[in-house]
C-alpha cells in the first residue's frame, strides 16, 4: 500500500533531513518492503557522501528513531513500524 | 575472573579488518569486520547486564551468577526486546519509555545485527570498506552511549531484555496502565 513512488519520496525527504546538506552527495531509496505481521519496514538505501564514513556515522547513529518519529508525524498509521535500514555505501547511488 | 574487555577487543578487531587508511580490503575481512562490530555490541550489552544485575565489584559478587547473566542473552530475544525498547512508551510493552541513550543503543543493535546476518551468511551481499567503517563507528558510539546511561536505566533495560516471563510482562502492563497500581496505592 505504501510501497509507492510517493512513499519513497517521503522517505527520501525524511532521511535527507537528518543529514547536513554538505555531508551527502546523493541518497536513493532502492526498495521499501512492509512486513505488517512483524511491524517492520525494510528500507534499502544507496548513499554517497562527501565526508569520511566515521563523520557520517555520527549522524547515522540516530537515524532509526528519527525516521520512525518523522514518519509517525507525517503518517500516524506508521507509528508502530520499526524501520530496518539496509544502507549501501561506496557503490554510487545509481549503482 | 571473566574477561570484561571482550567488547573493546572486538572493536579493535573490526578496526584492523577495515582500517581508515586502506584502499581495498578483501570481502572476508570486511564481512568479519562488520560481524565483529555487532559482537562488540552484544558483549557490551552482556557486560552491562551482568554488572547491573549481579554487581561489578569482585568482592561480594558471585562469579557464577555474573557469568550466568552474561551468558543469558540470546540474539533473537535481544533483537525483539531492542525493537520494543527503541519505541516510545505508548507503542512498547515495557511499561515505560527508555531514555535516548538506551533507545539509540537498542535501535542500532537491531540495525547492526541485521548487517551482521548479511555479512555472515548472504552470498549476494558485497560489503564495502565504507559500510564496515560506518557500522564500526556506529557500534562504538552505541556502546559509549549505553555505558553512559544511568545505573537505574541500564538495570531497567537489561531487566527488560532478559526477563520475559508472563509474570514480568503482567507487571509491565500494570505499570503501563497504572489503574490497578493506583488502586493498591489508595
Amino acid at each position: 500500500m505504501n510501497n509507492s513512488d510517493e512513499f519513497k519520496k517521503l522517505l527520501k525527504a525524511v532521511i535527507t533531513e537528518k543529514f547536513p546538506a554538505e555531508m551527502i552527495k546523493e541518497i536513493e531509496i532502492k526498495s521499501v518492503e512492509f512486513n505488517e505481521e512483524v511491524g517492520e519496514i525494510r528500507v534499502e538505501l544507496a548513499i554517497s557522501m562527501h565526508v569520511e564514513p566515521e563523520d557520517f556515522a555520527h549522524e547515522y547513529f540516530g537515524l532509526t528513531n528519527f525516521l520512525r518519529r518523522s514518519l509517525k508525524d507525517k503518517q500516524p498509521s506508521l507509528g508502530g513500524f520499526f524501520p530496518v535500514i539496509t544502507p549501501v555505501f561506496g557503490q554510487g547511488a545509481h549503482a | 575472573m571473566p574477561d570484561k574487555q571482550i567488547a573493546q577487543s572486538f572493536l579493535s578487531t573490526a578496526k584492523k579488518l577495515a582500517p581508515r587508511d586502506a584502499k581495498r580490503q578483501s570481502q572476508g575481512n570486511l564481512r568479519r569486520s562488520i560481524s565483529s562490530s555487532y559482537f562488540a555490541m552484544f558483549h557490551a550489552l552482556a557486560r552491562v547486564a551482568a554488572d547491573s544485575l549481579v554487581g561489578s565489584r569482585r568482592k561480594n559478587t558471585s562469579k557464577h551468577a555474573w557469568i550466568e547473566v552474561y551468558r543469558g542473552l540470546e540474539h533473537g530475544t535481544c533483537r525483539t526486546r531492542c525493537v520494543g525498547a527503541s519505541k516510545p512508551a505508548n507503542e512498547n510493552d515495557a511499561g515505560a519509555e527508555f531514555p535516548d541513550e538506551i533507545r539509540n543503543f537498542a535501535a542500532n543493535f537491531v540495525q547492526i545485527q541485521d548487517a551482521r546476518k548479511r555479512a555472515d551468511y548472504d552470498p549476494i551481499y558485497r560489503p564495502t570498506l565504507e559500510e564496515a567503517r560506518v557500522f564500526l563507528t556506529t557500534a562504538e558510539l552505541s556502546i559509549k552511549t549505553l555505558n553512559s546511561a544511568s545505573k537505574k536505566d541500564k538495570t531497567a533495560f537489561v531487566t527488560w531484555v532478559l526477563i520475559k516471563s508472563a509474570g514480568a510482562n503482567h507487571a509491565r502492563q500494570l505499570q503501563k496502565g497504572g489503574a490497578e497500581r493506583s488502586l493498591i496505592n489508595q
